[in-house]
């Protein structure tokens, strides 16, 4: 017995050495090399790691008093809050409509899969100009039925559509990832579940919800969590489309409605030069999406095994 | 209540009706989420300087841009580079995730749990934070301007390990233990059971590295001082100057630049799509 | 399977093949610069001048993308690697040098050429007394204008507005909103509100860069003109708005009539066949005014051959390098000597952005100035939409400016130990 857990973990150390050593390299060190930054001051750019100040935690307590930062945060919630389940939600509905037998069901594919390639700059300019004030095509047709609420802000321009607008330009260029992903566990779904099911006379939702979602449980943990660290990591979007505005006023100050952290976060590290402080940013994120992740598995745990 | 009148009577209109709406929902869906796909291409045949034109089509439609992109840009080298950079690192990366997904998935050995839930964190610190001590390694190890600098410190996909042993865990277990019995070892599990089962995966997972290669602007900036072995997303940028962008010549080169991954997609998709899996079962 | 193998083995090959270098003999001075093509050409051909003159000293350009320009420098100076030379904007410049990454050049002999520099290019350089770079390029915004707009107003395209008073009047003749054309389309950020700011006496900084001056009388008039044409005057196209059409793009359109804009725009819009004319910015109660942008080359503190650099320095900042610059490219030269050698002729423009260089302003010489632009600009934009007036605004900016300059004192503290 204790020669083959030898063996077994001989063995499965094979299999995980070339993603372990790479891993050890290239990810953990820098992990750990930037817990370290996030406990010390940066003030001197050429060779920075003998031109360290150990501040302890302070980076921490400054970020905890930064209202910019709590802000960030806010804002960033609110923009994991929508994209998340609207991206899976998107994505699982294409996948479940396409994996019915249509004759251009593979030219569908490629077309809903088409915008995950396009660079997300392209993309994001392109919606600028759909969404602008006075000429923008949607303010415009908007206009046509009476509506002329986004005439002169346009979407981006109004706090309150700002947010959503980014969102759903980030959906509809995501979706297709999803999708894929979706339609490759629908594959691992065999038949016959679905024909004992309708042998029970179970309807096109009934099958839906209690065969289909709960069998995709282990993708939809994985797109949830990936999900959230894509929010927590959103830069290009607010970048390309809002810059982090419009304003919005927040007691004395005033703060951006798509002001998200990894907004903030590339603000600091390459506008402001505080890479200690960005490394502390970047810990607080780590927790928070740590703590997501561990309430996700325990909701979307698979019950049983199959 | 369609599902039910199905079983009572399978009546041609019924479906008929249900398709169209399918068709008519797909195809507005793929309009809207193509737009500023065709924008691009519009833009790409359009004058330079005439970009913001109210016209979404091309008063005088030119190829001239994509000539330009190509005779006084580099975009052919800037292609090889890719390709060498974006194929390669693809294939590694699917292999390791592969092979540790496999035992993350399948194998008992000591912390591996922990082992795990650290690899997985490791994601959800934000990609700045790995910029500068990864370049110092790469410097350390004398790789500046190299492929390998390029290639190499990607090749450890977290998301991907993560993904595949995701997967991994949805095939049923009888299928390993009944290979197990008939004497097969990790290699022949692990090669003729579970990469077969998991192919729609294992090739969803190499075009994603691919495509996530193939627009990696920073870093593959960062690691060369050499214009020689620039990568396409560095030329892309190349048209965002200071003052003034070259939108045109831009969208022109974009174009160009998702044919590879459009291609592999089209006829590909069949294998990581479409049924391999039921075949491979009853193998 | 086969071509699997095969792309492996090909892909191996590639990549030891690029590993050699040539040995160059004398000294190697390397250049980032962010160029764009045409000037490019001209910058290659003022090295090769160089290199005739200079047997010793080989120089090496590399054309970086202006996007991961400083990304690109700030990980390698964490490494020390580096390059000798690069071309930065002039906003960088503090930033990097109050943080001990350039190289003072005053030892190496650049008093000789100072007094030829234009002045307001040569203040971007100087830090604390010290000079870290020499300009590469200069220039300030101007008014630019639509002259097939203004003669649908029936407006006369030579008289352009000379006060703020006929600038409004002009932009109310031309705006017609139900044809979606605006008389004027502006940007919100802080560089771009200068003009407003300085032609109404106003500054970000008292004189003697110790405290924050936007909330002072000229600031907040100079600003509060700014948010009339907007919300009071109705001449303004929400340019400036996140998501607006932005100033230049809507200048193409024939959207705006009047916009500010620099050098670097003219050739694109020359391209698109739009009918321009160019102005000096109208006047204010304090005179005219306009900022200051540009790029700067500077000498990183771990070049290895710092005099070699800053000769090559100098001589692109040299009468002849400047005045072959500015006639191959329309360009302000940086050089005052080379004015006398520009060809008017060919570059109708450049004489009115050389007139309005003389009444431009620098901004403040400080580290912090990218964070003053970033924390200033959420509050003057809060102005514009009208939530809060601009005086209210500009305390708060001044709040968030107070911690930046705060925070560069403590900076440079810790380089005085």
């Amino acid at each position: 017995m204790k020669r083959s857990a030898l063996a077994e973990n001989v063995s499965a150390l094979v299999f995980l050495s070339p993603f372990i050593v790479i891993f050890g390299v290239f990810l953990a060190w820098p992990l750990f090399y930037s817990f370290y930054l996030s406990l010390n001051k940066v003030t001197a750019l050429v060779n920075v790691f003998d031109n360290l100040t150990f501040v302890g935690f302070q980076n921490f307590i400054a970020l905890f008093k930064d209202g910019l930062f709590g802000w960030s945060l806010l804002m960033t919630l609110y923009y994991a809050a929508l994209i998340v389940p609207l991206g899976i939600g998107t994505s699982l509905l294409l996948a479940v409509l396409l994996n019915n037998k249509l004759r251009l069901s593979r030219l569908f594919r490629t077309a809903f899969f088409l915008p995950y390639v396009l660079d997300l700059f392209v993309v994001g300019i392109v919606w600028t100009f759909i969404y602008s004030p006075h000429f923008g095509v949607l303010t415009r047709i908007f206009e046509t039925v009476g509506i002329t609420y986004f005439s002169e802000q346009g979407f981006l321009g109004r706090p309150a559509t700002a947010m959503p607008a980014v969102v759903i330009v980030n959906v509809l260029k995501g979706a297709g990832f999803g999708m894929i992903l979706y339609l490759a566990a629908l594959q691992n779904i065999p038949d016959s579940v679905y024909e004992a099911a309708e042998v029970d006379g179970a309807s096109w939702w009934q099958k839906l919800t209690r065969i289909t979602i709960p069998l995709l449980r282990p993708v939809t943990l994985f797109m949830v969590i990936v999900g959230v660290v894509a929010a927590l990591n959103a830069f290009v979007e607010v970048f390309a489309m809002t810059t982090g505005g419009p304003s919005v006023n927040v007691g004395e100050r005033a703060y951006g409605a798509t002001w998200v952290t990894g907004y903030y976060l590339f603000d600091t590290f390459y506008v402001r030069l505080k890479l200690g402080y960005a490394a502390a940013m970047s810990y607080i994120l780590l927790a928070i999406a740590v703590t997501v992740s561990l309430i996700n598995l325990r909701l979307l745990r698979p019950k049983t095994d199959y | 209540m369609t599902g039910s009148e199905k079983t009572k009577r399978p009546v041609q209109p019924g479906r008929w009706a249900r398709t169209a709406v399918l068709y008519v929902v797909l195809s507005a869906a793929a309009i809207v989420v193509l737009f500023p796909f065709a924008w691009m291409i519009m833009t790409a045949l359009k004058q330079p300087g005439t970009e913001f034109d109210p016209e979404f089509f091309p008063k005088q439609p030119t190829l001239e841009n994509l000539k330009r992109v190509f005779t006084e840009f580099g975009f052919v080298r800037y292609f090889l580079n890719s390709s060498i950079v974006a194929v390669s690192s693809a294939l590694f990366a699917t292999l390791f995730a592969s092979l540790a997904a496999y035992a993350f998935a399948f194998k008992n050995f000591i912390l591996k749990e922990k082992v795990f839930a650290v690899i997985i964190a490791s994601m959800m610190v934000p990609g700045l934070m790995y910029v500068v001590p990864q370049f110092a390694i790469i410097n350390r190890l004398g790789w500046m301007n190299t492929y390998r600098a390029m290639i190499v410190p990607h090749l450890a996909n977290v998301f991907g390990l993560f993904l595949l042993r995701q997967y991994m865990t949805t095939i049923p277990k009888s299928l390993i233990d009944a290979a197990r019995i008939d004497g097969a070892n990790d290699f022949q599990v692990y090669g003729r059971i579970v990469v077969p089962l998991a192919l729609p995966v294992v090739a969803t997972l190499f075009l994603l590295t691919f495509q996530f290669h193939w627009s990696n602007f920073l870093w593959q900036l960062i690691v060369t001082n050499k214009e020689s072995l620039y990568t396409v997303p560095v030329g892309l940028s190349m048209f965002k100057q200071q003052h003034e962008q070259l939108y045109a010549l831009k969208m022109a080169a974009s174009a160009v630049s998702i044919v590879p991954i459009s291609v592999i997609f089209v006829f590909a998709q069949r294998y990581f799509i479409e049924g391999v899996t039921k075949g491979a079962i009853k193998e | 399977m086969r071509y699997l193998v095969l792309a492996v083995c090909v892909t191996a090959l590639l990549a030891c093949t690029c590993a050699k270098e040539a040995v160059k003999e004398g000294v190697v001075i390397t250049v980032w610069e962010t160029y764009n093509s045409e000037e490019r050409a001209v910058f290659l051909e003022l090295v090769d001048r160089f290199h005739e003159v200079n047997s010793g000293i080989t120089i090496e350009a590399v054309n970086i993308p202006f996007d991961g320009l400083e990304p690109k420098i700030l990980t390698s100076l964490a490494t020390q690697t580096a390059p000798d030379v690069a071309r930065v904007d002039v906003g960088f410049l503090p930033k990097i040098a109050v943080r001990g990454a350039l190289h003072p050049l005053d030892e190496y002999g650049v008093e000789s050429i100072k007094d030829e520099i234009r002045p307001v290019a040569l203040s971007s350089c100087v830090l604390d007394g010290k000079t870290y770079g020499m300009p590469d390029q200069v220039n300030g915004l101007c008014l630019f204008f639509n002259v097939d707009l203004f003669k649908a107003a029936g407006l006369d395209p030579e008289t352009p507005p000379e006060t703020w008073e006929e600038f409004v009047e002009y932009a109310k003749t031309i705006t017609d909103r139900d044809k979606g054309v605006f008389g004027f389309g502006m940007r919100n950020s802080l560089w771009w509100s200068l003009p407003f700011i300085y032609s109404f006496g106003g500054d970000i900084l008292t004189p003697d860069m110790s405290r924050c001056a936007l909330a002072d009388e000229g600031a907040v008039a100079g600003f509060q003109f700014k948010v009339d044409l907007y919300a009071k005057h109705g001449v303004e196209g929400g340019a400036w708005r996140s998501g607006g059409i932005r100033d230049d793009m809507g200048f193409q359109n024939g959207k705006y009539a009047m916009i500010f804009n620099g050098p670097w725009a003219v050739k694109g819009l020359q391209q698109a066949g739009i009918d321009f004319g160019v102005a000096l910015i109208p006047s204010g109660p304090a005179g005219h005014a306009t900022n200051v942008g540009g790029n700067n080359l500077v000498v990183f503190s771990t070049s290895e051959h710092p005099r070699e650099a800053t000769k090559f320095l100098m001589f692109i900042a040299s009468r002849e390098s400047q005045a072959k610059w500015a006639n191959e490219l329309g360009q302000i030269p940086v050089n005052v000597l080379a004015d006398e050698l520009i060809d008017f002729d060919s570059h109708p423009y450049l004489g009115v952005f050389m007139e309005q260089m003389k009444y431009a302003k620098p901004r403040p010489q400080i580290g912090g100035y990218p964070e003053i632009e970033n924390d200033v600009n959420p509050e003057m934009q809060a102005a514009l939409d009208g939530k809060k007036p601009v005086l209210a605004a500009m305390k708060s900016a001044c709040e968030k400016v107070g911690v930046v300059l705060a925070d560069e004192e403590a900076l440079k503290a810790s380089f005085k130990e």
